[in-house]
């Protein structure tokens, strides 16, 4: 194994005769030269220990190799002058791209989008391809703190050429007195349901558990009785209820099918930094419907830092339409597919309880339905004035 | 009552310019010696250290040797066997 400072600065192998091994590394000894031999007779001695080798072999036959490590490729490469401008000219622009930023990496938001930040920071300076040079960090952060009232902590981080955005958004907690909103309001239903928790915050409970409320009746007051001390309140709290849905979707027999024609480059964008050019371009109209399909090429270094190089490419893809029929099979599928996903939508802020699911054919498709009953949050806030 | 007394060796005075560590490497073992002032044989199976009281007699198998400055010699191989010498011859 070849030690490391060998390796750049530079080692010779050289290969002595088995019987003199003994003899050479006793004046290697005598001289100081740090070396390993191995009992074959071949050993490895430093670029700069060169000279005293040769005095340490002097009246022995061997045989030396040349110039290793980092140090003989820079000897080899020296005389060449093509590869040493290419190497030198990947070095530089190595060096050169390591001077800008190539990625903002964002985290700790939860309701501020990245996007939201993102503007906050290119506006405050620090965007991707921007030189890091002209970036004082410590100021970008008292700009983005100043500028935006959702955040109050940010730490920008550097490592390599990449920007590491830590962001602490504001907390609206309910011991907040900032955050009291004022005026009056009551809390009403948004929902026929029957009532399964109710938790005010503010105001006065007017339903209880196993309550049917109708759309629109209150559920929490902002009127405070006289035992209160009476007066009036900005009602706040959480009431979950329970309540049924029923979702349907209806699928016809027949339908318009779009198949593809042709696929033509409409245009091809190529985008370095903020820069942005149009290397290619088609003209002339074409008779039939198309649609515009863009596909943006991003690239990356080794998977992992995004480089500021952008290829946009847009299509122009041609349709012909005709009319097809689904089969009672497709249908189905077609519609529980549907079905499913206006579930899921219907469901987002919801616990489902109970599904029950039907299908029927009728004369001109199928007909598919979902009757659920879930619980969700139907409290609503409704202002109202004083007078 | 006896009195145990760990041995401070900074206070039997300087240490002998002759000095073996063995350890345990990877390959078999590394023999450090100091105070070496010739290599009289070398070879893959033996090797045979001077110093100025004596010989180190290393047998074994694959056996290199890798000098470092202040006459400190490291013999590391499969070493099966060292013996010791009084005198130079």
């Amino acid at each position: 194994m070849v030690r490391i400072d060998c390796l750049i600065f530079g080692y010779r192998k050289i290969k002595i005769p088995k019987d003199a091994v003994a003899k050479v590394t006793t004046r290697f000894l005598h001289m100081g030269v740090s070396v390993k031999i191995s009992s074959d007779g071949e050993f490895t001695v430093r670029e700069r220990d060169r000279e005293k080798a040769h005095t340490a072999l002097s009246g022995i036959e061997y045989t030396e190799s040349e110039c290793l490590g980092l140090l003989g490729a820079y000897k080899k490469i020296k005389n060449k002058p093509l590869v040493f401008s290419a190497v030198a000219v990947c070095m530089l622009f190595s060096s050169l791209s390591s001077c800008v930023v190539w990625d903002v990496r964002i985290d700790g938001n939860e309701r501020i989008t990245d996007a939201q930040i993102a503007l906050e920071l290119e506006g405050a300076g620090l965007s991707v391809g921007a030189p890091w040079w002209q970036l004082d960090r410590s100021k970008i952060e008292a700009t983005l703190l100043r500028n935006s009232s959702e955040i109050s902590w940010v730490n920008i981080n550097r490592r390599g050429s990449v920007a590491y955005v830590s962001v602490a958004e504001k907390h609206t907690t309910d011991g907040d007195k900032s955050v009291v909103p004022s005026g009056y309001a009551n809390v009403v239903a948004r929902a026929d349901c029957v009532i399964e928790e109710i938790t005010v915050k503010r105001g006065v409970a007017t339903v209880k558990q196993g309550d049917t409320v109708k759309k629109g009746d209150v559920l929490i007051s902002g009127v405070l009785p006289a035992e209160a001390g009476g007066g009036f309140c900005y009602a706040e709290g959480c009431v979950i209820g329970r309540m049924s849905d029923t979702i349907g979707v209806t699928v016809e027999r027949s339908y318009v099918k779009k198949s593809e024609k042709s696929k033509k480059i409409a245009s091809v964008d190529l985008k370095i930094f903020n820069f942005s050019a149009n290397i290619f371009k088609s003209y002339g109209n074409s008779d039939t419907e198309c649609d515009i399909i863009k596909e943006i090429k991003t690239f990356s270094l080794f998977g992992k830092a995004l480089l500021p190089l952008e290829i946009s490419i847009d299509y122009a893809t041609e349709y012909s339409k005709e009319a097809c029929e689904y089969t009672d099979s497709e249908m189905v599928s077609v519609a529980s597919a549907r079905l499913t996903m206006l579930t899921d939508l219907a469901l987002t802020h919801a616990d489902l309880l109970k599904i029950r699911t039907s299908g029927h054919f009728t004369d001109t498709g199928y007909v598919m339905s979902n009757e659920l009953v879930f619980t969700a949050d139907v409290s609503s806030t409704l202002e109202f004035a004083s007078e | 009552m006896t009195e145990n007394k760990s041995k401070n060796l900074s206070s039997e005075g300087p240490l002998s310019p002759f000095h073996i560590e063995v350890n345990r490497i990877k390959r078999g073992i590394s023999l450090v010696a100091s105070g070496v002032i010739g290599i009289n044989d070398f070879g893959e199976d033996r090797a045979v250290l001077m110093t100025h009281g004596g010989r180190i007699i290393i047998s074994g198998d694959r056996l290199t040797v890798l000098i470092y400055e202040h006459n400190t010699v490291e013999i590391s191989g499969k070493i099966s066997e060292v013996g010791f010498t009084y005198g130079k011859n």
